[in-house]
């Protein structure tokens, strides 16, 4: 009786919605993991027999060494940054950021250009001094390479979650050590470390997740990997259950590394159990250890931003009479259309289901949340063969209907679309859109909501008046970011767009492809300058919410 | 009676106890009640079950003879017709002292609404702040306009959630005598939630103990708290 009279207090439209949107985000995973357990074909013996071990061992490697190298400048320079002043060190405090502004595929196609034998720095060895390098040490197109590229693009997610946990750290715990008469390396290894672990742990596992990610990096430099499998298993040889065997095992090796998450991060969170926080006062650093703090933060900034936006910017300028004709203007509008539309989408499902979360606690809010969140999790091959998948079978399932509109229509209609492209987009997004929406909910609180009901008004009437209008200012970031991250996406796109249809991203993924890397830079340089823009207006965003 | 709870239980998810246990309340129209306890004694729960924010887990409700909730119905709370003041008030923060007390004013023509807005701004003294927001007002003043908020649309009955907690002591004493002349001058039948047992005595008609969810004892001021002096409101 109590179940029915709560069924019918909490049903309406928002819960209606919420599980729709639920479902959807389920079925193209449930596709996955249940053609797992199809009977294999002949292809897939191939692939098990003589490919699958090379693909898990350059999946682990990268993963491995991109998860450390990534550890340690991150954390090195969030140390640097909370605890010492140094020339430029509110600079670098933001600019560190700006890595991440620069997708990995574009940077390492720019990275092969200039070290390259015609590339800058080979020319200007050879012209200037004459010196003849042995190309094995210029070669960038590896396993090596490719850890270099991860490490210098992505350890700004390590670098932004450490900071941010050690300057609300509090000064106390930092200056009694320092009493009991330890060093400040000491104070480094023996409080720092630990205590922030779950910090740094918690941004390894989104670097970890970046990479087992990307298709554009591998592909570019060769190395067959997860990714790059699928790809080669759907186009090339056509062998769509194969690839879905490989998005399960791909699938099974994500969920492996979140496990792998919560162990090492333990019962810990990012947060306090004190509320009184000090900030920490930087120690001023003088003489050679300034200028060491300083170079290694100039080092850094440099390889990771100012030297790859810098030779695209140079390549834009020689390219950009060439290759700005018309079409590229329908490119920047394609990309510019899908992002603006699918963030859109991907805002409303987050409204829908963070309100349903937050009026509803429990075990179903608590369950929708993780389904949401989980999408950002799932590389973007895996979810995009999940999506073919579903396409393919409701094209099948709908045909009569498109032939009632039209004798002659064609069998694939929604999975030659645009439709499936932004639905994919929609799924690996949501968890942005979602997490600022939330926030926003939470730093309101439910107050205001209840205040509204008992003044007439029902939950939705309430979400118009009063929730939308508190909510303002996370909806935008949530756009911002979903908007700029779908901007910059390359796998989904690749696998998913209707035929000819381009945009950005996929432009200089095929510019570079083709070895036109000059004429890349142009569509690149203008990815790269939207990030960069929306990383520094958030970070002046944030700085400015924080004091 | 005019509100009348019967048998009344709740208990939060994940909770090993009733956080209500088995209440019971009659309450006469016009009467204030005042519902003691420390913290954690339920004191709360019972005005967001009264409101309709909860589901009881057992019991029923019913206000002026229309029944709220029992073992098969449930009226929701924008459905119900109460106003509530909460502790923090609970302001609009985007809206004007204005806006924030049109908002109930669902119903009312342009005109109705202009003038009922003047005329609660009116009786709590603040026909001057209309124009401002929230967050420009001092603490008394956020209160009095939370009060003009849930009074406006004419409420069947009013719940006041420790309204004087975010007060300073001195600023306490002198908003609850006018608590109580505002409140009684209108009528509303109110019940409000303290853990002050001085505020109980100065405003309330009828007093309940509350200690851990279960009522221990229940009466007019001077039954349940004898040889005490007479405060001043």
């Amino acid at each position: 009786m109590k179940i029915i009279q709560k069924m019918k207090m909490n049903f309406n439209i928002w819960a209606i919605l919420s599980f729709v949107f639920i479902i959807l985000i389920i079925l193209p995973n449930l596709n996955i993991i249940i053609n797992l357990f199809s009977k294999p074909n002949e292809n897939w013996f191939h692939i098990q027999e003589y490919l699958l071990q090379s693909y898990i061992v350059n999946t682990f490697l990268l993963i491995l060494f991109t998860g450390l190298f990534t550890i340690l400048v991150g954390t090195s320079l969030a140390w640097l940054i909370s605890m010492y002043d140094f020339p430029f060190k509110n600079f670098f405090s933001w600019g560190l950021i700006l890595p991440l502004a620069i997708p990995p595929y574009i940077a390492a196609y720019t990275y092969s250009g200039i070290l390259n034998y015609t590339g800058v720095l080979q020319t200007f060895l050879r012209n200037t001094f004459e010196i003849q390098v042995n190309q094995k040490f210029f070669n960038i197109m590896s396993i090596q390479g490719a850890i270099f590229i991860f490490t210098m693009f992505l350890f700004p997610y390590v670098y932004t979650i450490t900071r941010a946990f050690l300057a609300k750290q509090s000064a106390s715990l930092i200056e009694n050590a320092r009493i009991l008469g330890r060093s400040p390396l000491e104070i480094f290894i023996f409080v720092i470390l630990p205590l922030s672990r779950a910090a740094i742990i918690g941004g390894a596992s989104l670097v970890v997740l970046e990479v087992l990610n990307d298709y554009g990096v591998v592909s570019y430099f060769g190395i067959p990997t997860f990714s790059t499998a699928i790809f080669r298993t759907w186009f090339a040889m056509g062998d769509i259950d194969s690839a879905i065997k490989l998005s399960a095992i791909l699938m099974f090796i994500v969920f492996l590394m979140l496990l792998v998450e919560k162990i090492l991060r333990g019962r810990r969170k990012y947060s306090f159990t004190t509320s009184k926080i000090r900030p920490l006062t930087p120690i001023k650093l003088k003489g050679i250890k300034s200028l060491l703090a300083f170079s290694y933060s100039a080092i850094i900034f440099s390889l990771g931003f100012l030297i790859p936006t810098l030779q695209l910017f140079s390549w834009t300028l020689l390219t950009y009479e060439t290759v700005l004709t018309r079409d590229f203007f329908t490119i920047i509008y394609n990309s510019l259309f899908v992002a603006l539309i699918a963030a859109t989408l991907i805002l409303l499902a987050a409204i829908v289901i963070a309100n349903f979360n937050r009026i509803n606690e429990g075990a179903i809010a608590k369950f929708y949340s993780k389904v949401t969140t989980m999408g950002y999790s799932i590389p973007g091959a895996v979810i995009a063969i999940g999506v073919i998948v579903l396409f393919i079978l409701l094209d099948n399932q709908l045909y009569w209907l498109y032939q009632m509109f039209d004798p002659e229509a064609k069998k694939l209609l929604l999975s030659t679309s645009l439709v499936m492209l932004i639905f994919a987009y929609t799924i690996r997004f949501l968890a942005i859109g979602y997490n600022s929406i939330d926030a926003g909910y939470e730093k309101v609180g439910k107050k205001f909501f209840e205040a509204s009901r008992l003044l007439g008004f029902n939950i939705t009437q309430t979400f118009f008046k009063v929730d939308l209008p508190m909510i303002k200012p996370a909806v935008v970031s949530g756009f911002i970011l979903v908007f700029v991250d779908i901007l910059k996406e390359l796998p989904l796109t690749l696998i998913l767009r209707p035929f000819n249809f381009d945009t950005l991203a996929t432009k200089a993924y095929q510019y570079a492809n083709d070895e036109m890397i000059h004429e890349a830079a142009v569509s690149s340089f203008i990815i790269i300058l939207i990030s960069a823009i929306s990383i520094y207006v958030f970070n002046k965003a944030l700085n400015k919410e924080a004091s | 009676m005019y509100v009348e709870i019967n048998n009344l239980s709740f208990r939060y998810k994940n909770a090993n106890e009733d956080t209500i246990n088995n209440f019971n309340l009659s309450i006469e129209k016009g009467e204030i009640v005042s519902i003691f306890g420390e913290s954690g004694s339920g004191k709360s729960t019972i005005l967001r079950l009264i409101s309709g924010l909860e589901l009881p887990t057992n019991g029923s409700i019913m206000i002026n003879g229309k029944k709220m909730v029992d073992e098969t119905s449930f009226v929701m709370p924008e459905n119900r017709g109460i106003g509530m003041v909460f502790q923090d008030y609970a302001l609009f923060p985007h809206m004007t002292v204005k806006e924030n007390v049109k908002f109930g004013l669902k119903n009312y023509s342009k005109n109705e609404k202009l003038s009922r807005v003047k005329e609660v701004l009116n009786m709590v003294d603040l026909e001057e702040f209309a124009e401002r927001y929230p967050h420009e007002l001092s603490g008394g003043q956020q209160q009095r306009v939370a009060l003009a908020r849930a009074l406006a649309p004419n409420p069947s009955l009013l719940l006041l959630d420790e309204p004087f907690s975010n007060l300073d002591a001195d600023l306490q004493i002198k908003i609850r005598g006018e608590l109580r002349r505002i409140i009684k001058k209108t009528g509303i039948t109110s019940i409000f939630v303290t853990h002050d047992r001085e505020d109980s005595r100065a405003i309330a008609d009828k007093i309940v103990i509350l200690r851990k969810g279960i009522i221990t004892k229940i009466g007019d001021p001077k039954e349940v708290f004898p040889n005490e002096p007479p405060v001043w409101c």
